[in-house]
């Protein structure tokens, strides 16, 4: 059987369990609160593997091996930003969230700072940033499909979202978690595959290091083969803000069982996470470098080759397609978070419940729905012309994330004293400021190209916060009590 | 020299991080037996 066919089996397999898990997930949807947070049924094992999910990123095999081959494997990894951003979800986030009954960060953003607002606002950087993310991931999955299934972009283009958007649709959060659990499934059959040719090709652990570092001096020095200790340092703090502030993480909170659960869960998903991505990274990025670099035009082909090299072509479409199948897990939590900003955060939150407008949770159920449907139709648009500022635009996105909810969450978290306004002008103006300096850096300006647009936007973002904080009050304590039950 | 890395990045990326995580996971343990709230 020739590649491409166990291609087509393997993916044409895996769209089939998917849809099925997506309709019987549709079964379970009876109120709004099914379909954003699954009821708040998931107890631990569920919990850990839609953590996983959740923070393991579109291409994090792929472009992982790319880049630590490319740059060296220390420096790519900043598990010290992983453990470091898990740590505020453990001790600072997971337990009020969970406890403050919110679907959404949105949610958080209006309740803790009683503004509505700041809901607006927060709901409308949730779904912009989402739906930016979203084009590009969606095609990212035509290519993959147009690969592996041998029909042209367009087509593949309509059967990826017409997919996404129908299970995702119908089953809610609960749909999105089977998925990647499946996907996860995959993702493992694909690397497992790999374990005993890479093993043979270039040794074990120490090895491969001995091997690496004698053909790349500095591959595992804490700068990597070309950074700068400053750039190292920036580097760690971005992703130390982005995974506090993973918005597909951090919501999942919402969705446990109970507070204790939903703590629990961080540290050993994060801990599972490090260990994948220490052979899924690491070993297999040193593999790359060592045997197939002087090969490739760019580093995104490191991967493939690698698999080329060391598998039959059956086995090695077996190991791609369950890498891109796993891939694309994040597209259906990225369609869930932007139609919930809509649907549940803007339109219920914001326009119906402060008007006085009450409708059923029938209804709720079916506008969440047709966002979904909405969101879909606009990513889908969107992606057809070849933007290609929209990927530029997405390697920033965490910048823009980060900036508008680090220090709300962090400081709305721990301290009663920060103020309303100090928030919204912590929030927008982080935001402003990483834009501005994102369109400096993509203009190629000098004066934007030092530093990472996220590091200037959290320095402006945490500046207004104190600043504003000392000219205004703190709010009400009725508004405080959901987060600080103390104060009520 | 540790497990095949420079002193340094042994401590980046494995040393400092799991010290961390050993110690939200005694917490995990504390906060399922009821003994952290």
């Amino acid at each position: 059987m020739s590649g491409t066919t166990i291609g087509i089996i393997v993916f044409g397999l895996y769209l089939i369990i998917i849809v099925v898990l997506g309709l019987v997930a549709g079964r379970y949807q009876e109120t709004e609160a099914d379909f954003w947070v699954a009821g708040r049924r998931f107890g631990l094992g569920v919990m850990i593997m839609a953590n996983m999910a959740a923070i393991m990123h579109g291409g994090a095999i792929l472009s992982g091996v790319a880049f630590t081959a490319k740059f060296g494997g220390v420096a790519i990894l900043p598990y010290i930003s992983f453990v470091g951003g898990a740590a505020i979800i453990f001790y600072l986030f997971a337990k009020k969230l969970r406890q403050s009954g919110g679907f959404t960060i949105p949610d958080y953003m209006g309740d803790r700072f009683d503004s509505r607002a700041l809901r607006a606002w927060s709901a409308i950087v949730v779904a912009v940033s989402s739906i930016v993310y979203l084009i590009a991931q969606l095609r990212g999955m035509a290519f993959v499909l147009e690969q592996l299934l041998g029909i042209d972009f367009m087509m593949s283009l309509v059967l990826g979202t017409i997919i996404f958007v129908v299970y995702v649709a119908l089953g809610g959060l609960l749909a999105v978690v089977w998925t990647n659990i499946a996907q996860f499934l995959f993702m493992w059959l694909g690397l497992l595959i790999l374990v005993p040719f890479v093993y043979n090709a270039v040794g074990g652990w120490n090895e491969v290091l001995r091997s690496v570092e004698a053909v790349v001096p500095g591959w595992t020095s804490p700068t990597g083969v070309s950074w700068s200790a400053g750039y190292m340092l920036s580097w760690y703090l971005i992703w130390f803000v982005a995974y506090s502030t993973r918005l597909e993480f951090v919501t999942k909170m919402y969705a446990a069982r109970n507070d204790r659960i939903a703590r629990v869960s961080v540290p050993i998903s994060i801990g599972l996470v490090m260990i994948f991505l220490l052979y899924g990274n690491f070993y297999l990025g040193a593999a790359a470098r060592i045997m197939v670099w002087d090969q490739i035009a760019s580093p995104d082909q490191a991967f493939p080759l690698l698999v080329a090299e060391l598998l039959t072509p059956a086995l090695g479409a077996l190991a791609l397609t369950g890498i891109a199948a796993a891939a694309m897990s994040t597209t259906d939590s990225l369609l869930l978070l932007s139609g919930s900003a809509i649907a549940h955060d803007l339109l219920r939150r914001c326009l119906d419940e402060p008007n006085g407008v009450q409708r059923d949770e029938k209804v709720y159920l079916r506008i969440s729905r047709w966002s979904i449907v909405i969101v879909g139709a606009i990513a889908f648009v969107a992606a057809i012309p070849d933007l290609a500022l929209i990927l530029r635009i997405v390697s920033f996105a965490i910048a823009i994330v980060g900036s508008a909810f680090f220090f709300p969450l962090l400081v709305g978290m721990t301290s009663k004293r920060v103020s309303r306004e100090a928030t919204l002008a912590s929030s927008i103006g982080g935001v402003l400021v990483t834009c501005v300096w994102i369109y400096g850096a993509l203009s190629k300006a000098s004066w934007a190209t030092a530093v990472h647009p996220g590091i200037v936007g959290l320095a402006v973002a945490g500046l207004l916060m104190l600043v504003v904080t000392l000219f205004t009050r703190p709010v009400s304590d009725v508004a405080l009590g959901k987060y600080f039950p103390e104060a009520s | 020299m540790i497990l095949g890395l420079p002193a340094m990045s042994f401590w980046l990326l494995i040393g400092i991080p799991a010290i961390i995580l050993i110690y939200m996971l005694i917490d995990s343990w504390r906060i399922m037996t009821g003994r952290k709230d």
